[in-house]
């Protein structure tokens, strides 16, 4: 194979490749030649067929038609076919129809080859196809073609041959690249083999990166390097060995020779020939061993036991050169040859003379080593000094010659003392000690030098046993040095000189004795320190069991305090137990004090229950007593008369006393009440002139008064007490004066005045001095003047009246008004009482100051027949709100205000005089109530929260009373409750809270109101005659009727004019009445304008329906009768009573009176006490009224169970089995009586009583005595 | 493609079903008439006859139940004098065109004309053509005639003889438009085509 030809693996890859790509390519290129050759073919066949069957399709027609002609002229077609040659029709027969071409018969080839449409043979294309139309058949086509392919043909296959010489060339390149990846590693390890088997280096190794079977070969090529060049390194190894080993011989110290098995010599070394003083190698090689050693013998004795065994060492005398000898150690090795037969002998020689000499000095030094060691051992562990010293002395004597010897041991104070001797006589011939420098022994010390004396002359000193003695002849003094100082030196004589081993000896010894020594110093010097220590100890023992000791004292004295601390604690517990004791005992304190409270509290209430039960009988005496001064029935005589005045007085008095004593008894329970106000000091003067002028005047007495200029304008202080306390002093002045008079000073008091009171600022206080010119009061009786119910003489009660108790009373009001009375007097020159009072009580003493009710109960301070003064309101905060009520003028207009707030109350006070209204103030219902009646204002601002009786009944009362109803009143309150306001006849309404401007139209209003004198009604009737009639009931001069019969009207004349009030029927002809009302409810100008419906008769059910729907948003009454037609336009209208026609007002108070008529009106009156019941009784049957009387609570509430007529109830409160507030509750309970009117009937003048009263279920109260007046009024209120 | 059918020259037999007995059937029948006819005349009309059938044959009628049904007939009507004396007959005795069977009919009114599928009109119709073909014209009828200005008058298509005694023959592809016929590619190569 041409292959195996090729050597080169390049080459043989690179052909291999080609080979393969020849193969390929050129296969793959011919296939595809010859597949494109025939396919060019097929594409002529193919494009000949088509034509063929065009050609014959074309030619149906004529074939069907038989136009021969027209299908060659269709065959003349195929003429551009490139190539054609002929082309027959056959019809459908199978003759021959047309032509195309030479005239030629149909080629044979068309029938040997049917089956295939298209044949080339040769060099032609035979075609045929079958001419088919519509699938009939009408011919055959024939064609024969001469393709002109050969031009093709040749293209392709030059194409061909050149794509495939580019692709071997290609592939050449690449295979030439590619095979590179083969052959190169392949290569360089032939390269390489041969480079190492040229150069024989066996280091190189290839580096490889091959991987597979390359790699491996790789791997085993290296590997195989590696082998040889380890064993090359092995065998140079073993000749380096080799070398080395005969170098070792040759250059050996030790003598070595081989001889052969006759015991010639065959080789010796070089120190083998030094070692026998030879030269030349000729001289020893060759020779008989014999030669080297002694004798023959030794030769023959070397031989025979080498023969015998193996190895042979001897010591033996072996001969040098020259001749002598040398002791030797000989020892000969047998070689054996590869059979094991004795081949050569090996033979060291050493010479041992030298080892001889170093044994023998090894042997002396060890021992010296020995002695050392020994006489060390015997050193050691010896503590003492002296011991050792002997000890070394003994020790030395094993190992040195000497009969005598001492060691002297350098002390601290460098004296050398004998500390160890050895054979020495005590007959002092060794002198114990030695200064350095002194003797031999301190040279030798102070020389640090071991000296050596021989020769000692004969009698220098002996050496004696017991059997003789003679004197040593040789001497040593060794010093022992340690760290370069003497320690000790030691001396010895002997007769026998001392040897070189001797001073070595005691060189070697030299610093291990003075290290001895040392030690023993150290260890001595040890001793006595541990001794020093031990001493101290013991003391620091002693010292510790005397800490122990106070130790326990310590522990003693702790327990002496633990036990006081437990005593103590005990005492603690003592102090606890005490105290809750205390607390218990407070707790009973606080037990007793509540106690006494109570006790206290009983008692006030015991005073109250008595007051109660003196002021009731008091009430009938004085209510009876009253009556009849009035004499109605005037059939008393003046005397009687007199003496019922006389009885009044007395019952007077009696109160006064009551009186006193409640004050007093409350003053000391601490229930005074103060009412604080800023009191101007001018008013105790003029309160003082006006009440005592009189009196003064009777009794013929001057009266003056002084007011210091420089006091303050106003105190503050409870005016009443205050004036109480003056009043009392003066009158008690005038009491006890009956000639000369009575002057009262009020002033500052002087300071330094001997009765001033301490504690008070004589800046701050006002002193109002009483003086009279009467009787005096003797000193020792100043204190019981004070005293209650004491006087200074037992008889003065009856001499000057009193009950005495006026200054006790004094003195307790003075105090609580945070002053103080003083008296000083002497009997006959008259008395002076001094009453000091703050000009400000910051603390009341003892009560709490409050706000005034604004009306006092009338009980406090007795009845002043006909009105009730009433104080102002005072208002500790904004000072007085002082009302105009007494600078009241009948032509002024003035406004009552009824409000409890006093600030709100201060504005509308403003307001209204800015206005030009004259202003009342009242702060509860009740003096609205007095108020409107008595100061008849022209207007009325009422506030409806107001306490106690609420605002609607004030206003309810307020348009009851005939005398008030007219007054037009401004509701202001905190609720919306507009219609209710303006239906029960209300002017307007405000809801709290009010701008100013309301306000000022709440006064415009009343001023619009009250300028108006004439007010306008206007009258919807269509009945001519009621509207007549309806004129004369309400029309007067104060009121312009108008009248109007319809709606249009009405309409018209409300746009165009202003009315007061409007009058309307319902029934009228258009049925438009209601219209008229939505009118007026729509309409925001008239939606204020008061109607009242009046039909002329009794409004039926649907009327009041409809007028209660309207009067929601209108204010709107229906009125059935002519009078309470009257009634309701004097409402709305504000007319006053009084301007109202006669006949008119007799309507009116017809119409109240009526309903005032209190007669035949049934009261409750229930009180146990038959007198007042009497009493009242009378009064009341007097107007009418109908009495029920029932004695206490229960026996009303079970009247009133079973009678239900009862119109009013005066219920008493301090009955028996049930009181009054049990009874009220009883009897509110039923619901029936839920309205029913029931007067409270209290002597209690305790505060909180009123309110009580009407908490309980009282309208209202009166209190015990009862004034007439005020009875009747009441029940006239409360009835109606 | 096809196997070529196979070329032999010696087998008459190939091809069109029974069509060398049928020469020599037709040419007996020519040679018994000759006496009848004249020498050109049977010849031609003969051929003419012949082309009745090939003219069908490559004309589409209307897709109608017609048609499409085998066992309706394929009408040939000859209006006027016809000039086949019995040709037809003997053509279409057997003859299927658009695989229905033929009947030939003689008609002389153009009113017999519905129902026709292919209509002769003979020159002796000359005068009455064009009333003819008004009525022909509505309907699916292939108009065939043999005298010359025929095609031009609205013949669909007219045979005539050429100066080679060839017959040939002229399509009014109009008058075949309007009749609602549509005339193959095949037919009209080979044909004069007059437009109209």
């Amino acid at each position: 194979m041409i292959l195996s030809n090729i050597q080169s693996i390049k080459n043989r890859i690179i052909a291999i490749i080609l080979l393969i790509c020849v193969m390929t390519i050129g296969t793959a290129i011919t296939i595809v030649t010859i597949m494109d050759i025939s396919r060019i073919k097929k594409n002529i066949a193919d494009q000949a067929s088509i034509a063929a069957g065009l050609v014959g399709q074309s030619c149906v027609s004529a074939l069907t038609f038989n136009y021969p002609d027209t299908a060659e002229k269709n065959l003349k077609m195929l003429q551009s076919f490139p190539g054609m040659i002929n082309a027959w029709i056959f019809d459908a027969k199978g003759s021959l129809f047309a032509t195309y071409g030479k005239k030629e018969a149909i080629d044979p080839v068309f029938s040997e080859s049917p089956e295939e449409p298209f044949h080339y043979k040769g060099e032609y294309l035979y075609i045929g196809a079958p001419i088919l139309y519509e699938n009939k058949s009408y011919g055959v086509i024939y064609l024969k073609i001469s393709p002109e392919i050969k031009q093709e043909i040749y293209s392709r296959i030059t194409i061909a041959t050149l794509l495939a010489a580019i692709l071997l060339f290609v592939a050449y390149l690449l295979a030439n690249f590619a095979q590179k990846i083969v052959s190169d590693p392949i290569l360089l390890l032939a390269e390489t083999a041969e480079k190492v088997s040229d150069e024989a280096d066996y280091s190189i190794r290839l580096e490889n990166k091959n991987k597979g079977e390359v790699g491996i070969l790789y791997d085993s090529f290296n590997g195989m390097l590696g082998t040889i060049k380890a064993r090359e390194k092995e065998r140079d190894m073993a000749e380096k060995n080799l070398l080395f080993k005969e170098q070792v011989i040759e250059s050996s110290t030790g003598a070595v020779a081989t001889a052969d098995f006759e015991g010639v010599v065959t080789y010796s070394n070089p120190a083998f020939m030094k070692l026998f003083g030879y030269i030349e190698i000729t001289n020893v090689v060759g020779r008989p061993f014999s030669v080297f050693l002694e004798n023959e013998e030794a030769f023959e004795f070397m031989l025979t036991s080498l023969s015998r065994q193996r190895a042979w060492t001897r010591e033996i005398n072996a001969r040098q050169k020259d001749g002598s000898l040398f002791n030797a150690i000989i020892s000969a090795d047998t070689i054996l040859d590869e059979k094991g037969r004795a081949d050569s002998f090996v033979i060291t020689v050493s010479d041992i003379t030298e080892l001889r000499k170093t044994t023998r000095e090894m042997e002396r030094e060890n021992l010296l080593k020995t002695a050392l060691q020994a006489i060390s051992d015997r050193l050691r562990g010896v503590q003492k000094i002296t011991g050792l010293a002997t000890g070394l002395l003994t020790g030395l004597s094993e190992f040195i010659d000497f009969q005598v010897g001492a060691v002297y041991i350098l002390d601290e104070a460098g004296v050398l003392s004998l500390k160890g001797g050895y054979a020495l006589l005590e007959t002092g011939e060794f002198i114990d000690e030695f200064e350095l420098g002194q003797s031999l022994v301190g040279q030798a010390a102070m020389e640090k030098k071991t000296l050596h004396i021989s020769d000692i002359p004969r009698d220098y000193f002996r050496i004696s046993s017991g059997s003789g003695q003679s004197s040593p002849r040789y001497l040593l003094a060794v010093p022992f040095i340690y760290n370069g100082d003497v320690k000790g030196v030691l001396e010895i004589g002997s007769f026998n000189a001392f040897r070189q081993m001797n001073f070595e000896l005691l060189d070697r010894l030299n610093e291990t004795v003075g290290i001895a020594i040392n030690t023993s110093q150290a260890n001595e010097k040890l001793h006595m320190l541990l001794e020093k220590t031990q001493m101290q100890s013991e003391k620091l023992l002693t010292q510790t069991e005397e800490l122990q000791s106070q130790q326990e004292e310590l522990q003693q004295t702790n327990e002496e305090l633990e036990e006081q601390a437990q005593i103590l604690e005990e005492q603690q517990a003592d102090i606890r137990k005490k105290n809750l004791e205390l607390e218990k005992t407070g707790l009973l304190v606080e037990q007793k004090a509540r106690d006494l409270e109570i006790t206290s509290r009983y008692k006030s209430e015991f005073m109250a229950n008595m007051s109660h039960e003196l002021r009731t009988p008091l009430n009938s005496i004085l209510l009876l007593s009253d009556v009849l001064t009035e004499n109605k029935n005037g059939n008393l005589s003046e005397k009687q008369i007199e003496f019922i005045r006389n009885i009044h007085e007395s019952g007077s008095d009696l109160l006064v006393l009551i009186n006193d004593i409640l004050d007093l008894s409350k003053i000391e329970s601490g229930q005074m009440e103060l009412v604080l106000e800023d009191t101007p000091v001018s008013e105790f003067e003029s309160i003082a002139q006006r009440v005592f002028e009189p009196l003064a005047k009777k009794k013929n007495l001057s009266f003056t008064i002084h007011i210091d200029k420089t006091l303050p304008k106003e105190i503050m202080t409870d005016k009443q007490k205050a004036e109480q306390v003056l009043k009392n002093l003066i009158s008690n002045a005038f009491k006890f004066t009956s000639q000369g008079g009575v002057t009262l000073a009020i002033a500052r008091p002087k300071p330094g005045e001997k009765d001033f009171p301490k504690n008070f600022d004589p800046e701050k206080t006002i002193a109002f001095q009483v003086s009279d010119t009467g009787i005096g009061i003797p000193k020792e009786k100043f204190a019981i003047v004070f005293e209650a119910f004491k006087q200074v003489d037992g008889t003065t009660s009856r001499k000057y009246g009193g009950t005495g108790l006026g200054l006790s009373i004094s003195r307790e009001i003075a105090q609580y008004l945070g002053g103080a009375i003083t008296l000083s007097s002497e009997p006959g020159k008259g008395s002076v009482f001094t009453f000091y009072l703050p000009y400000v009580l910051e603390e009341p003493v003892l009560s709490k100051s409050k706000k005034s009710p604004g009306i006092k109960t009338a009980g406090i301070k007795g009845i002043l027949p006909g009105k009730v003064s009433i104080p102002a309101i005072i208002d500790i905060d904004t000072g007085v709100i002082k009302d105009d009520r007494d600078t009241l003028a009948c032509e002024d207009r003035s406004v009552l205000i009824i409000e409890d707030d006093p600030g709100f109350a201060r504005i509308l006070c403003d307001l209204a005089r800015e206005q030009d209204f004259k202003v009342i103030v009242a702060s509860d219902g009740e003096a609205g109530l007095h108020f409107a009646d008595f100061y008849r204002p022209s207007a009325i601002i009422l506030d409806l929260g107001l306490p106690g009786i609420d605002g609607w009944a004030v206003m309810e009362r307020l348009k009851k009373n005939l005398k008030t109803r007219h007054i037009p009143i401004h509701i202001i309150s905190a609720e919306e409750i507009r219609r209710k306001a303006l239906n029960m006849g209300a002017v307007g309404f405000l809801t709290k809270p009010v701008s100013l401007e309301k306000l000022e139209t709440v006064f415009k209003k009343f001023t619009y109101i009250l300028s108006r004198p004439v007010r306008k009604a206007l009258v919807v009737e269509d009945d001519e005659e009621q509207c007549k009639s309806i004129q004369k009931i309400i029309g007067n001069g104060d009121v312009k009727v108008f009248c109007t019969h319809s709606i249009r009207e009405a309409e018209d004349l409300l746009s165009k004019k202003e009315f007061d009030c409007l009058i309307l029927d319902l029934n009228l002809p258009d049925q438009s009445g209601v219209e008229l009302l939505s009118f007026i409810k729509q309409d925001q100008n008239l939606n204020a304008i008061p109607i009242i419906v009046y039909t002329g008769k009794p409004l039926t059910n649907e009327e009041v329906a409809i007028l209660h729907d309207y009067a929601r948003s209108i204010t709107v009454k229906g009125v059935d009768s002519p009078e309470r037609l009257l009634d309701e336009t004097t409402l709305f209208l504000h007319r006053v009573e009084a301007n109202l026609s006669e006949p008119n007002r007799k309507v009116l108070r017809q119409i109240y009176e009526k309903e005032s008529r209190l007669k035949g009106k049934r009261i409750l009156l229930v009180d146990d006490d038959m007198r007042n019941v009497f009493a009242i009784n009378n009064i009341l049957e007097e107007k009418g009224l109908k009495i029920i009387v029932c004695k206490n609570g229960m026996e009303a509430v079970n009247h009133m169970k079973t009678d239900s007529r009862i119109d009013l109830v005066l219920m008493d409160m301090m009955m028996p089995e049930m009181d009054g507030y049990q009874a009220m509750q009883e009897i509110r309970k039923q619901k029936k009586f839920e309205r029913l009117p029931i007067i409270a009937l209290t002597a209690k003048a305790m505060k909180g009583d009123r309110a009580k009263c009407i908490e309980a279920g009282a309208n209202d109260y009166l209190s015990k005595p009862i004034e007439k007046e005020k009875l009747f009024s009441m029940i006239r209120v409360w009835l109606y | 493609m096809q196997g070529i059918i196979k070329y032999n020259p010696r087998n008459k037999a190939t091809g069109y079903k029974g069509s060398s007995f049928f020469k020599t059937v037709a040419f007996f029948i020519i040679l018994t008439m000759v006496p009848a006819l004249s020498w050109a005349q049977p010849t031609e009309y003969l051929l003419k006859a012949g082309f009745l059938e090939k003219f069908a044959r490559f004309t589409d009628w209307p897709d109608t139940g017609d048609m499409k049904n085998p066992d309706s007939p394929f009408v040939i009507s000859i209006i006027g004098a016809s000039p086949f004396k019995g040709s037809l007959e003997e053509i279409y005795k057997k003859a299927v065109i658009k695989n229905k069977p033929v009947i030939i009919r003689y008609i002389n009114s153009k009113n017999q004309i519905p129902g026709t599928h292919l209509l002769f009109i003979c020159e002796s119709e000359k005068n009455k053509l064009e009333d003819i073909l008004q009525t022909a014209q509505n309907y699916p009828v292939l108009i065939v005639s043999d005298t010359e200005g025929f095609a031009e008058k609205g013949t669909h298509i007219n045979l005539y003889t050429t100066k080679k005694n060839t017959l040939h023959f002229e399509i009014n592809v109009g008058a075949v438009k309007k009749s609602g016929l549509s005339i193959q590619l095949v037919l009209l190569e080979i044909a004069k085509v007059l437009g109209n």
